[in-house]
């Protein structure tokens, strides 16, 4: 089948499909082109994002938040409740939009807010890196799955029939990816910008259950020295002219390495447990106080949920 | 693979958070006040594995250990593993937050069958067939997990039908490596410190025990009669 034939199949079976051939050498090179920034965006995130020692290198340190990072105006004093809730209230808000106004609204919002509060490019790098293969694929599929309907632009591509690059579907994924992208810039602004103890609090006066808070609490205390154990013992293996492999010994050893760091972990727990409960532990970690919500709490929170509110305002006025 | 922010509809994400909150309050009822330390690690495990890339030719895969996080907790792995997608999305942002009921039941509903299976097996076959019900319950999980994830992105629309199909088939290189490791990691612990998977296999293991003497004992009766 040619791809004239191929376009008009399409033209004829949804009338309204304004559809645009094009030669395949701009195809070609439009992808050309693709392919290149998308190799050096990646070499370049993964040059400043892994650390060099390979694919079996780990980070010695993990960064909880027990240090604030993300300081200024309108996180620092805030209320940790009330944060927690508005910035929640509003990162729903902005996954449930389906416009390009709307959506792209929401992520100049959360980068002003990332400026403002000095985030850091490349935190945000780092963790849009991490949601960027899921991305990229919704970006590369969603174009060509999507099925033409009246009122779609289709570009066909010479003698590629089957191929159709449905504009309707690079807009969906724009949506998609300006949304992820300005969900992410406010997780560092929600997780970094009050010590974990408070966090944890906060979480309790959410009606989050208190075991699940003390789960999360004692995961992220074991979660440095589980990591510095699996990283040294990693280098170890290493010295031993062992080789990440995907082969049947390769995966026993990494297997021995996991299970013996569990029981040796579980035996250090076990110890921990006894210790704590001979000084009178209940399975209760004490809690500090937070304190009282005040009016400056109210007013951020209230900017936040009138930003989102206005988000769907827009959405329901540009769709 | 992890779903991120903003791809599932409206509808979706709100159901993946009511379902999987009410299984997260279930499964935590299940959490013992002595076991919390276990749940926690076995959160932290489920969390460092993630970070350690196996090489597979041009690409690499991480593991999940959600299966063996459902061997050695049972009830309480939905819990365990729902706070580690917690804690991957706030320090890693590996899946997104608003995206967190469903990646939840995406990664733990299988691992409680994964130890449903694993205790079944035991009870069977005994200590003797860990390594080989470990390696199943794992591929149980991750199978069921690929297909969980597939169907989250089938019901995000028609468009998305495509991405499901190569979400999941991607799925599979993870399911192999995870089933190998699993098995290993099972056939370890059972020699090296068998009271790890709790209460349940232990008795069934002494049940076995008990039952492999009486035999020896009739055998060796029966031979000197």
């Amino acid at each position: 089948m040619t791809g004239a034939h191929g376009m008009e199949q399409v033209m004829e079976q949804v009338p309204g499909v304004s559809v645009i051939l094009m030669p395949w050498w701009i195809a070609a090179a439009a992808l050309g082109i693709f392919a290149l920034l998308f190799c050096l965006i990646t070499l370049f995130v993964l040059k400043r994002v892994r650390p060099a020692g390979g694919e079996l290198h780990m980070p010695a340190q993990i960064p909880i938040g027990s240090q604030v990072k993300v300081r200024g105006w309108p996180l620092s004093g805030w209320d940790a409740r009330v944060k927690i809730a508005a910035l929640l209230f509003f990162m729903f808000s902005a996954a449930f939009l389906r416009s390009v106004p709307s959506a792209l609204t929401a992520l100049v919002f959360s980068l002003a807010l990332a400026i403002f509060c000095r985030v850091g490019l490349y935190r945000i790098l780092v963790r849009i890196s991490a949601v960027s293969m899921f991305l990229l694929l919704i970006l590369v599929v969603l174009p060509f799955s999507t099925a033409p309907a009246p009122g779609d632009t289709v570009l066909g591509i010479e003698g590629l029939a089957p191929f159709l690059f449905n504009v309707r579907g690079l807009r969906d994924a724009a949506v998609i990816i300006m949304k992820a992208c300005a969900i992410v810039m406010l997780m560092e602004p929600l997780f970094y910008s009050s010590p974990l103890s408070e966090f944890s609090n906060a979480l309790i006066s959410l009606r989050i259950p208190p075991k699940a808070v003390y789960i999360l609490n004692l995961a992220t205390r074991y979660l440095n020295v589980m990591a510095a154990e699996a990283s040294s013992m990693l280098w170890a293996l290493r010295s031993r002219a062992f080789r990440p492999s995907a082969t049947i010994s390769g995966l026993r050893t990494l297997a021995g390495l996991f299970a013996i760091l569990f029981i040796r972990s579980y035996e250090r727990t076990q110890r921990l447990q006894e210790a704590m409960a001979l000084r009178g532990f209940h399975g209760e970690f004490p809690r500090g106080r937070l304190g009282r919500i005040g009016a400056a709490d109210i007013v951020k929170a209230a900017l936040f949920i009138a930003a989102g509110l206005c988000l769907h305002l827009m959405d329901v006025v540009w769709r | 693979m992890h779903i991120s922010d903003g791809v599932l509809p409206t509808g979706v994400t709100t159901a993946g958070i009511a379902v999987s909150a009410g299984l997260f309050l279930w499964s935590l009822k299940g959490i013992k006040e002595q076991e919390i330390p276990k749940s926690a690690l076995v959160t932290t495990t489920v969390f460092v594995a993630a970070l350690i890339h196996i090489p597979i030719g041009p690409t690499s895969v991480h593991l999940l250990l959600s299966g063996l996080a459902g061997i050695l907790l049972g009830r309480g792995a939905f819990a365990s593993i729902s706070i580690a997608i917690f804690l991957q999305s706030l320090l890693f942002q590996f899946g997104g937050l608003t995206a967190i009921g469903a990646n939840s039941l995406i990664m733990a509903l299988p691992a409680l069958l994964a130890g449903w299976l694993f205790r079944a097996l035991i009870g069977r076959f005994g200590a003797r067939a860990a390594a080989l019900a470990g390696g199943l319950a794992a591929a149980l999980s991750d199978s069921l997990s690929s297909l969980l994830l597939a169907l989250f992105l089938w019901m995000s629309g028609e468009q998305f039908h495509e991405v499901a199909i190569l979400a999941m088939t991607s799925q599979l290189p993870v399911i192999a490596v995870e089933t190998l490791v699993t098995a290993f990691m099972a056939g370890f612990i059972i020699k090296v410190k068998p009271e790890l998977f709790g209460e349940p296999i232990l008795s069934a293991l002494s049940r076995r025990v008990g039952q492999g003497a009486h035999e020896a004992e009739e055998a060796g009766g029966n031979a000197r009669s």
